[in-house]
């Protein structure tokens, strides 16, 4: 996994941190962002691997964040999966598969679960 | 319309309604007697129209007030209510945690069914999107209520900008099992 880096982005501190270090033990480089904006501000200067999104935050929720990173061509083909704590409809399941989110991930989430997931998606 | 609106009703748990605000009375009357007409108990929670108002709205519309339970969360700001065995007045209409608390006690005590949210769009004015999504996701993932319906009514237009109540609109549908547009355009 060397090189490949995973962007998490979540309002909880803590949930950053311990997903930071799952997959920091896995040899991933982890870049941390706390809301929606620093999302987005980070990406001007790092292209992760994928990106990990938490659905419910402050002042941008995931999805209008997926959008903006859709919209803007520098970022448009990056890989994005959701990090949620409630169930998606089918309705919300169409919606990811038009954002071309890759998955989604249940909090709370079982940690060789995380692994397996994000290893699916980026090697 | 009143047929399919019960057949949603009657269909889904989650059920997201739009409104707009010119045709919200009407529409509301709709919805009631769609959502009486399911015989069950129901939970309206008034953020938008007080207890005595939305009262009055089922009486002229010569339905029973029996089937009703009510939460109010706008009668107290105005002054002191009077106490009555149907409602449940709460001081603020931004305390998410009263809300929930009253909405388990109607389901649980008054042993509701169905809970209509009328509107959830108002709450825009005192709280932020994601905490509206916070709160909306806990009522409709408690274990204890999954047989129970949420219905939440959205307005657009009115005093809420646009660009918030299309963000809650769209990051709702995220988790409702059906958005049913009732605005002109869907019409």
């Amino acid at each position: 996994m060397a090189g490949k880096k995973v962007m998490v982005v979540d309002d909880e501190e803590s949930l950053v941190e311990l997903v930071s270090a799952i997959l920091e033990r896995e040899k991933y480089e982890v870049i941390k962002a706390a809301d929606g904006q620093q999302c987005l501000d980070k990406l001007k200067s790092v292209k992760p691997d994928l990106i990990l999104l938490d659905m419910m935050m402050p002042g941008m929720s995931g999805r209008e964040v997926c959008e903006k990173i859709r919209k803007n061509p520098k970022t448009k083909n990056l890989k994005v999966a959701f990090l949620t704590v409630a169930k998606f409809s089918e309705t919300g399941k169409d919606i990811l598969v038009r954002m071309n989110v890759l998955d989604y991930i249940t909090k709370p989430f079982d940690n060789d679960d995380l692994v397996r997931r994000v290893k699916k998606i980026v090697g | 319309m009143p047929g399919d609106l019960l057949r949603e009703i009657v269909d889904n748990k989650f059920l997201l309604i739009l409104l707009e605000e010119k045709d919200y009375m009407h529409r509301l009357e709709e919805i009631i007697k769609s959502v009486e007409k399911t015989n069950t108990k129901i939970c309206y929670v008034c953020m938008s129209m007080p207890y005595a108002d939305v009262t009055k709205n089922i009486n002229e519309n010569e339905l029973g007030l029996e089937n009703f339970f009510f939460i109010d969360v706008l009668t107290s700001h105005y002054g002191r209510p009077s106490p009555c065995g149907n409602c449940i007045f709460l001081s603020s209409p931004s305390d998410l945690s009263a809300i929930k608390d009253a909405i388990t006690e109607a389901i649980e005590r008054m042993k509701c069914s169905v809970i209509l949210f009328d509107t959830i769009s108002t709450m825009l004015i005192y709280q932020e999107t994601h905490s509206i999504l916070k709160f909306t996701n806990n009522l409709v993932s408690e274990k204890k209520q999954e047989n129970v319906k949420k219905l939440f009514i959205i307005i657009k237009g009115g005093e809420v900008p646009a660009g918030d109540i299309s963000a809650l609109t769209k990051d709702l549908e995220m988790f409702a099992d059906k958005k049913l547009d009732l605005t002109a355009a869907r019409r």
